[in-house]
């Protein structure tokens, strides 16, 4: 056993001990591991420092960012210290980068935007938004695109760049929000009897808040019906709850009242209009013509 | 108001019923349950106040709570609303600078069901006797929502002014501005009100806001331990919920809703 201990090596390992490329591979190791931890603290600093300013969604953006851009450098570091020729490898990175950039001119469009959007935060996660006519509540944003889950449960991908180009419509950003009602009466009503009515149904619903005062104005003389239009505020939380009710009130309301919400009528005339059906009356033939 | 703030026992498949102003319910001890159920206007006149389970009528809807065997003792509270209050008198008043005027408002009270569960009293719901409707304290991107309160601010106290189930808040108001100020709307958080009875009436502790220049920077309130006379040595029944405070800062009391364009 003893005689082992004391052996001496053998002549590879005392040579690979000897050997440069050992301390080189050392350092490289090192420096890995060393990256990984400064990465790690820089990680954890920054999500301190900007963490509440952007939001859960820049983030997690933000740490992948630091992730690969710290990886990629202690990378460089670690290749160099073996003594690889890094001036070769980055040179073929940039002309790969090139050649890759040409190929993925979309892709770099949708993170380029997507930088702008954490930058900008015109919505957040959980966010109820509008795009191109889509609606729904977003689920993930992403470098590359954004998640928005519809109300019937699709999930609908749609790429930062479109949301830049776009008009986006956030509706849950603001704690209240106003419900609009257009309503035609019959002619014969009187407008300030409908208006008075408009505004007791506002105040009468729970939903509805008190202030800001409901808007009630008389839009104009229309086709077949005295126009008017009530816009009632209420909590977001309501919104779907007061789109039932207000309505129904005032129909219910209206019926109280007898005031008539006029409706298109449809007449069914055969041939000219309303006039007799003509009845021609063919004489009897006779037999032999 | 048939309504009793003291405990009670309950016995098992025993129940009892309470009014307050449109709104009734029923207690029930039925098996390892509390039961409770509420309805609005003149559904079962002929209820009793009190009686047996096979008195009741099978319409009624239950919510139920799980308690033990032991279980048996009840009780009954008054509370305010959960959300703060924006009061605005049905006329406006002036108020000339250097001046005070104490006036009453009655806020609906709300009753807590409190039953005993594995030995101690437990809220089990709350039933509201007035559907307040909802307002926002605030401009249209932040703000607080409230509950609307029209009110005659009466500036005596006349018992036959209220109704049986209001709580009545006496609020003092000190004007320090060198301008007379019209008092149209007021917020009042109120959850530094005590709740006390005083011959059969419910009143909180009163209050003095002092109305200063810059409203933006808030109001001092400051709340007195008791109600007023004719009430000053009325019974505490129900401790205030965020606790008792001499002295408080009331965020833009009397502001009306800014940057609110239709």
């Amino acid at each position: 056993m003893n005689a082992l201990f004391l052996a001496a090596p053998p002549p590879w390992l005392s040579d690979f001990l000897k050997s440069e490329l050992l301390w080189k591979v050392l350092g490289a190791a090192a420096i890995l591991l060393g990256g990984i931890i400064v990465i790690s603290i820089l990680n954890r600093f920054s999500l301190r420092l900007f963490g509440p300013r952007l939001g859960p969604q820049g983030v997690m953006v933000m740490k992948k960012v630091i992730r690969y851009v710290g990886f990629a450098f202690v990378g460089i570091l670690a290749l160099g210290q073996v003594g690889l020729n890094l001036g070769a490898i980055l040179g073929a990175a940039g002309v790969a980068g090139i050649a890759i950039g040409f190929a993925a001119q979309t892709s770099l469009s949708n993170i380029i935007s997507g930088f702008f959007l954490i930058g900008e935060r015109p919505f957040e996660l959980g966010d109820m938004i509008e795009v191109d006519g889509i609606s729904g509540t977003v689920d993930t944003i992403g470098l590359l695109s954004l998640t928005l889950r519809t109300f019937d449960n699709r999930s609908v991908r749609i790429p930062n760049e479109t949301l830049v180009k776009t008009n986006v419509t956030n509706i849950t950003r603001h704690p209240i929000r106003r419900f609009n009602l257009d309503i035609g009466v019959s002619y014969d009503e009187n407008i300030g009897h409908v208006l008075s009515v408009l505004q007791d149904v506002s105040e009468q619903n729970v939903q509805c808040l008190d202030e800001p005062n409901p808007l009630i104005v008389f839009t104009g003389f229309g086709d077949s019906s005295l126009n008017f239009m009530l816009g009632a505020w209420c909590l977001q939380d309501d919104y779907g709850t007061l789109r039932n009710t207000l309505p129904r009130e005032l129909k219910e309301r209206f019926d109280e009242e007898n005031i008539e919400i006029p409706f298109p009528h449809m007449t069914l005339a055969a041939g000219k209009a309303l006039g007799q059906i003509p009845v021609k009356v063919i004489p009897e033939t006779t037999a032999n013509g | 108001m048939n309504l009793s703030w003291d405990e009670r026992n309950l016995a098992q498949d025993n129940w009892f019923r309470s009014d307050a102003g449109s709104i009734h319910f029923a207690l029930l001890r039925r098996h390892d349950e509390w039961r409770v159920s509420n309805w609005k206007g003149q559904d079962f006149p002929d209820l009793p106040e009190k009686g047996i389970r096979e008195d009741l009528p099978s319409e009624l809807e239950w919510e139920r709570w799980d308690c033990s065997d032991e279980d048996l003792i009840v009780r009954l509270l008054p509370s305010l609303p959960e959300l703060p209050i924006i009061a605005k008198p049905n006329s406006s008043l002036t108020i000339a600078p250097g001046g005070n005027a104490l006036f009453y408002i009655g806020i609906p009270t709300s009753v807590e069901v409190h039953g005993e569960c594995g030995g101690k009293l437990n809220k089990l719901t709350t039933i509201s006797t007035e559907t307040l409707s909802k307002t926002w304290h605030g401009d249209r991107s932040e703000g607080e929502v409230c509950y609307s309160l029209r009110t005659r601010a009466r500036r005596q106290f006349d018992p036959e002014d209220w109704l049986a189930h209001d709580i009545i808040v006496a609020v003092d108001l000190h004007n320090e501005n060198k301008e007379p100020f019209e008092f149209e709307r007021l917020f009042l958080d109120l959850g530094h009100f005590s709740i006390f009875e005083h011959e059969g009436r419910l009143w909180s502790n009163a209050c003095s806001i002092r109305i200063m220049e810059d409203d933006e920077h808030g109001n001092d309130i400051t709340y007195n331990p008791t109600p007023l006379p004719p009430a000053a040595d009325a019974r505490e029944i129900a401790h205030a919920r965020a606790g008792k405070t001499h002295r408080s800062t009331l965020r833009r009391a009397f502001a009306s809703v800014i940057d609110v364009i239709n």
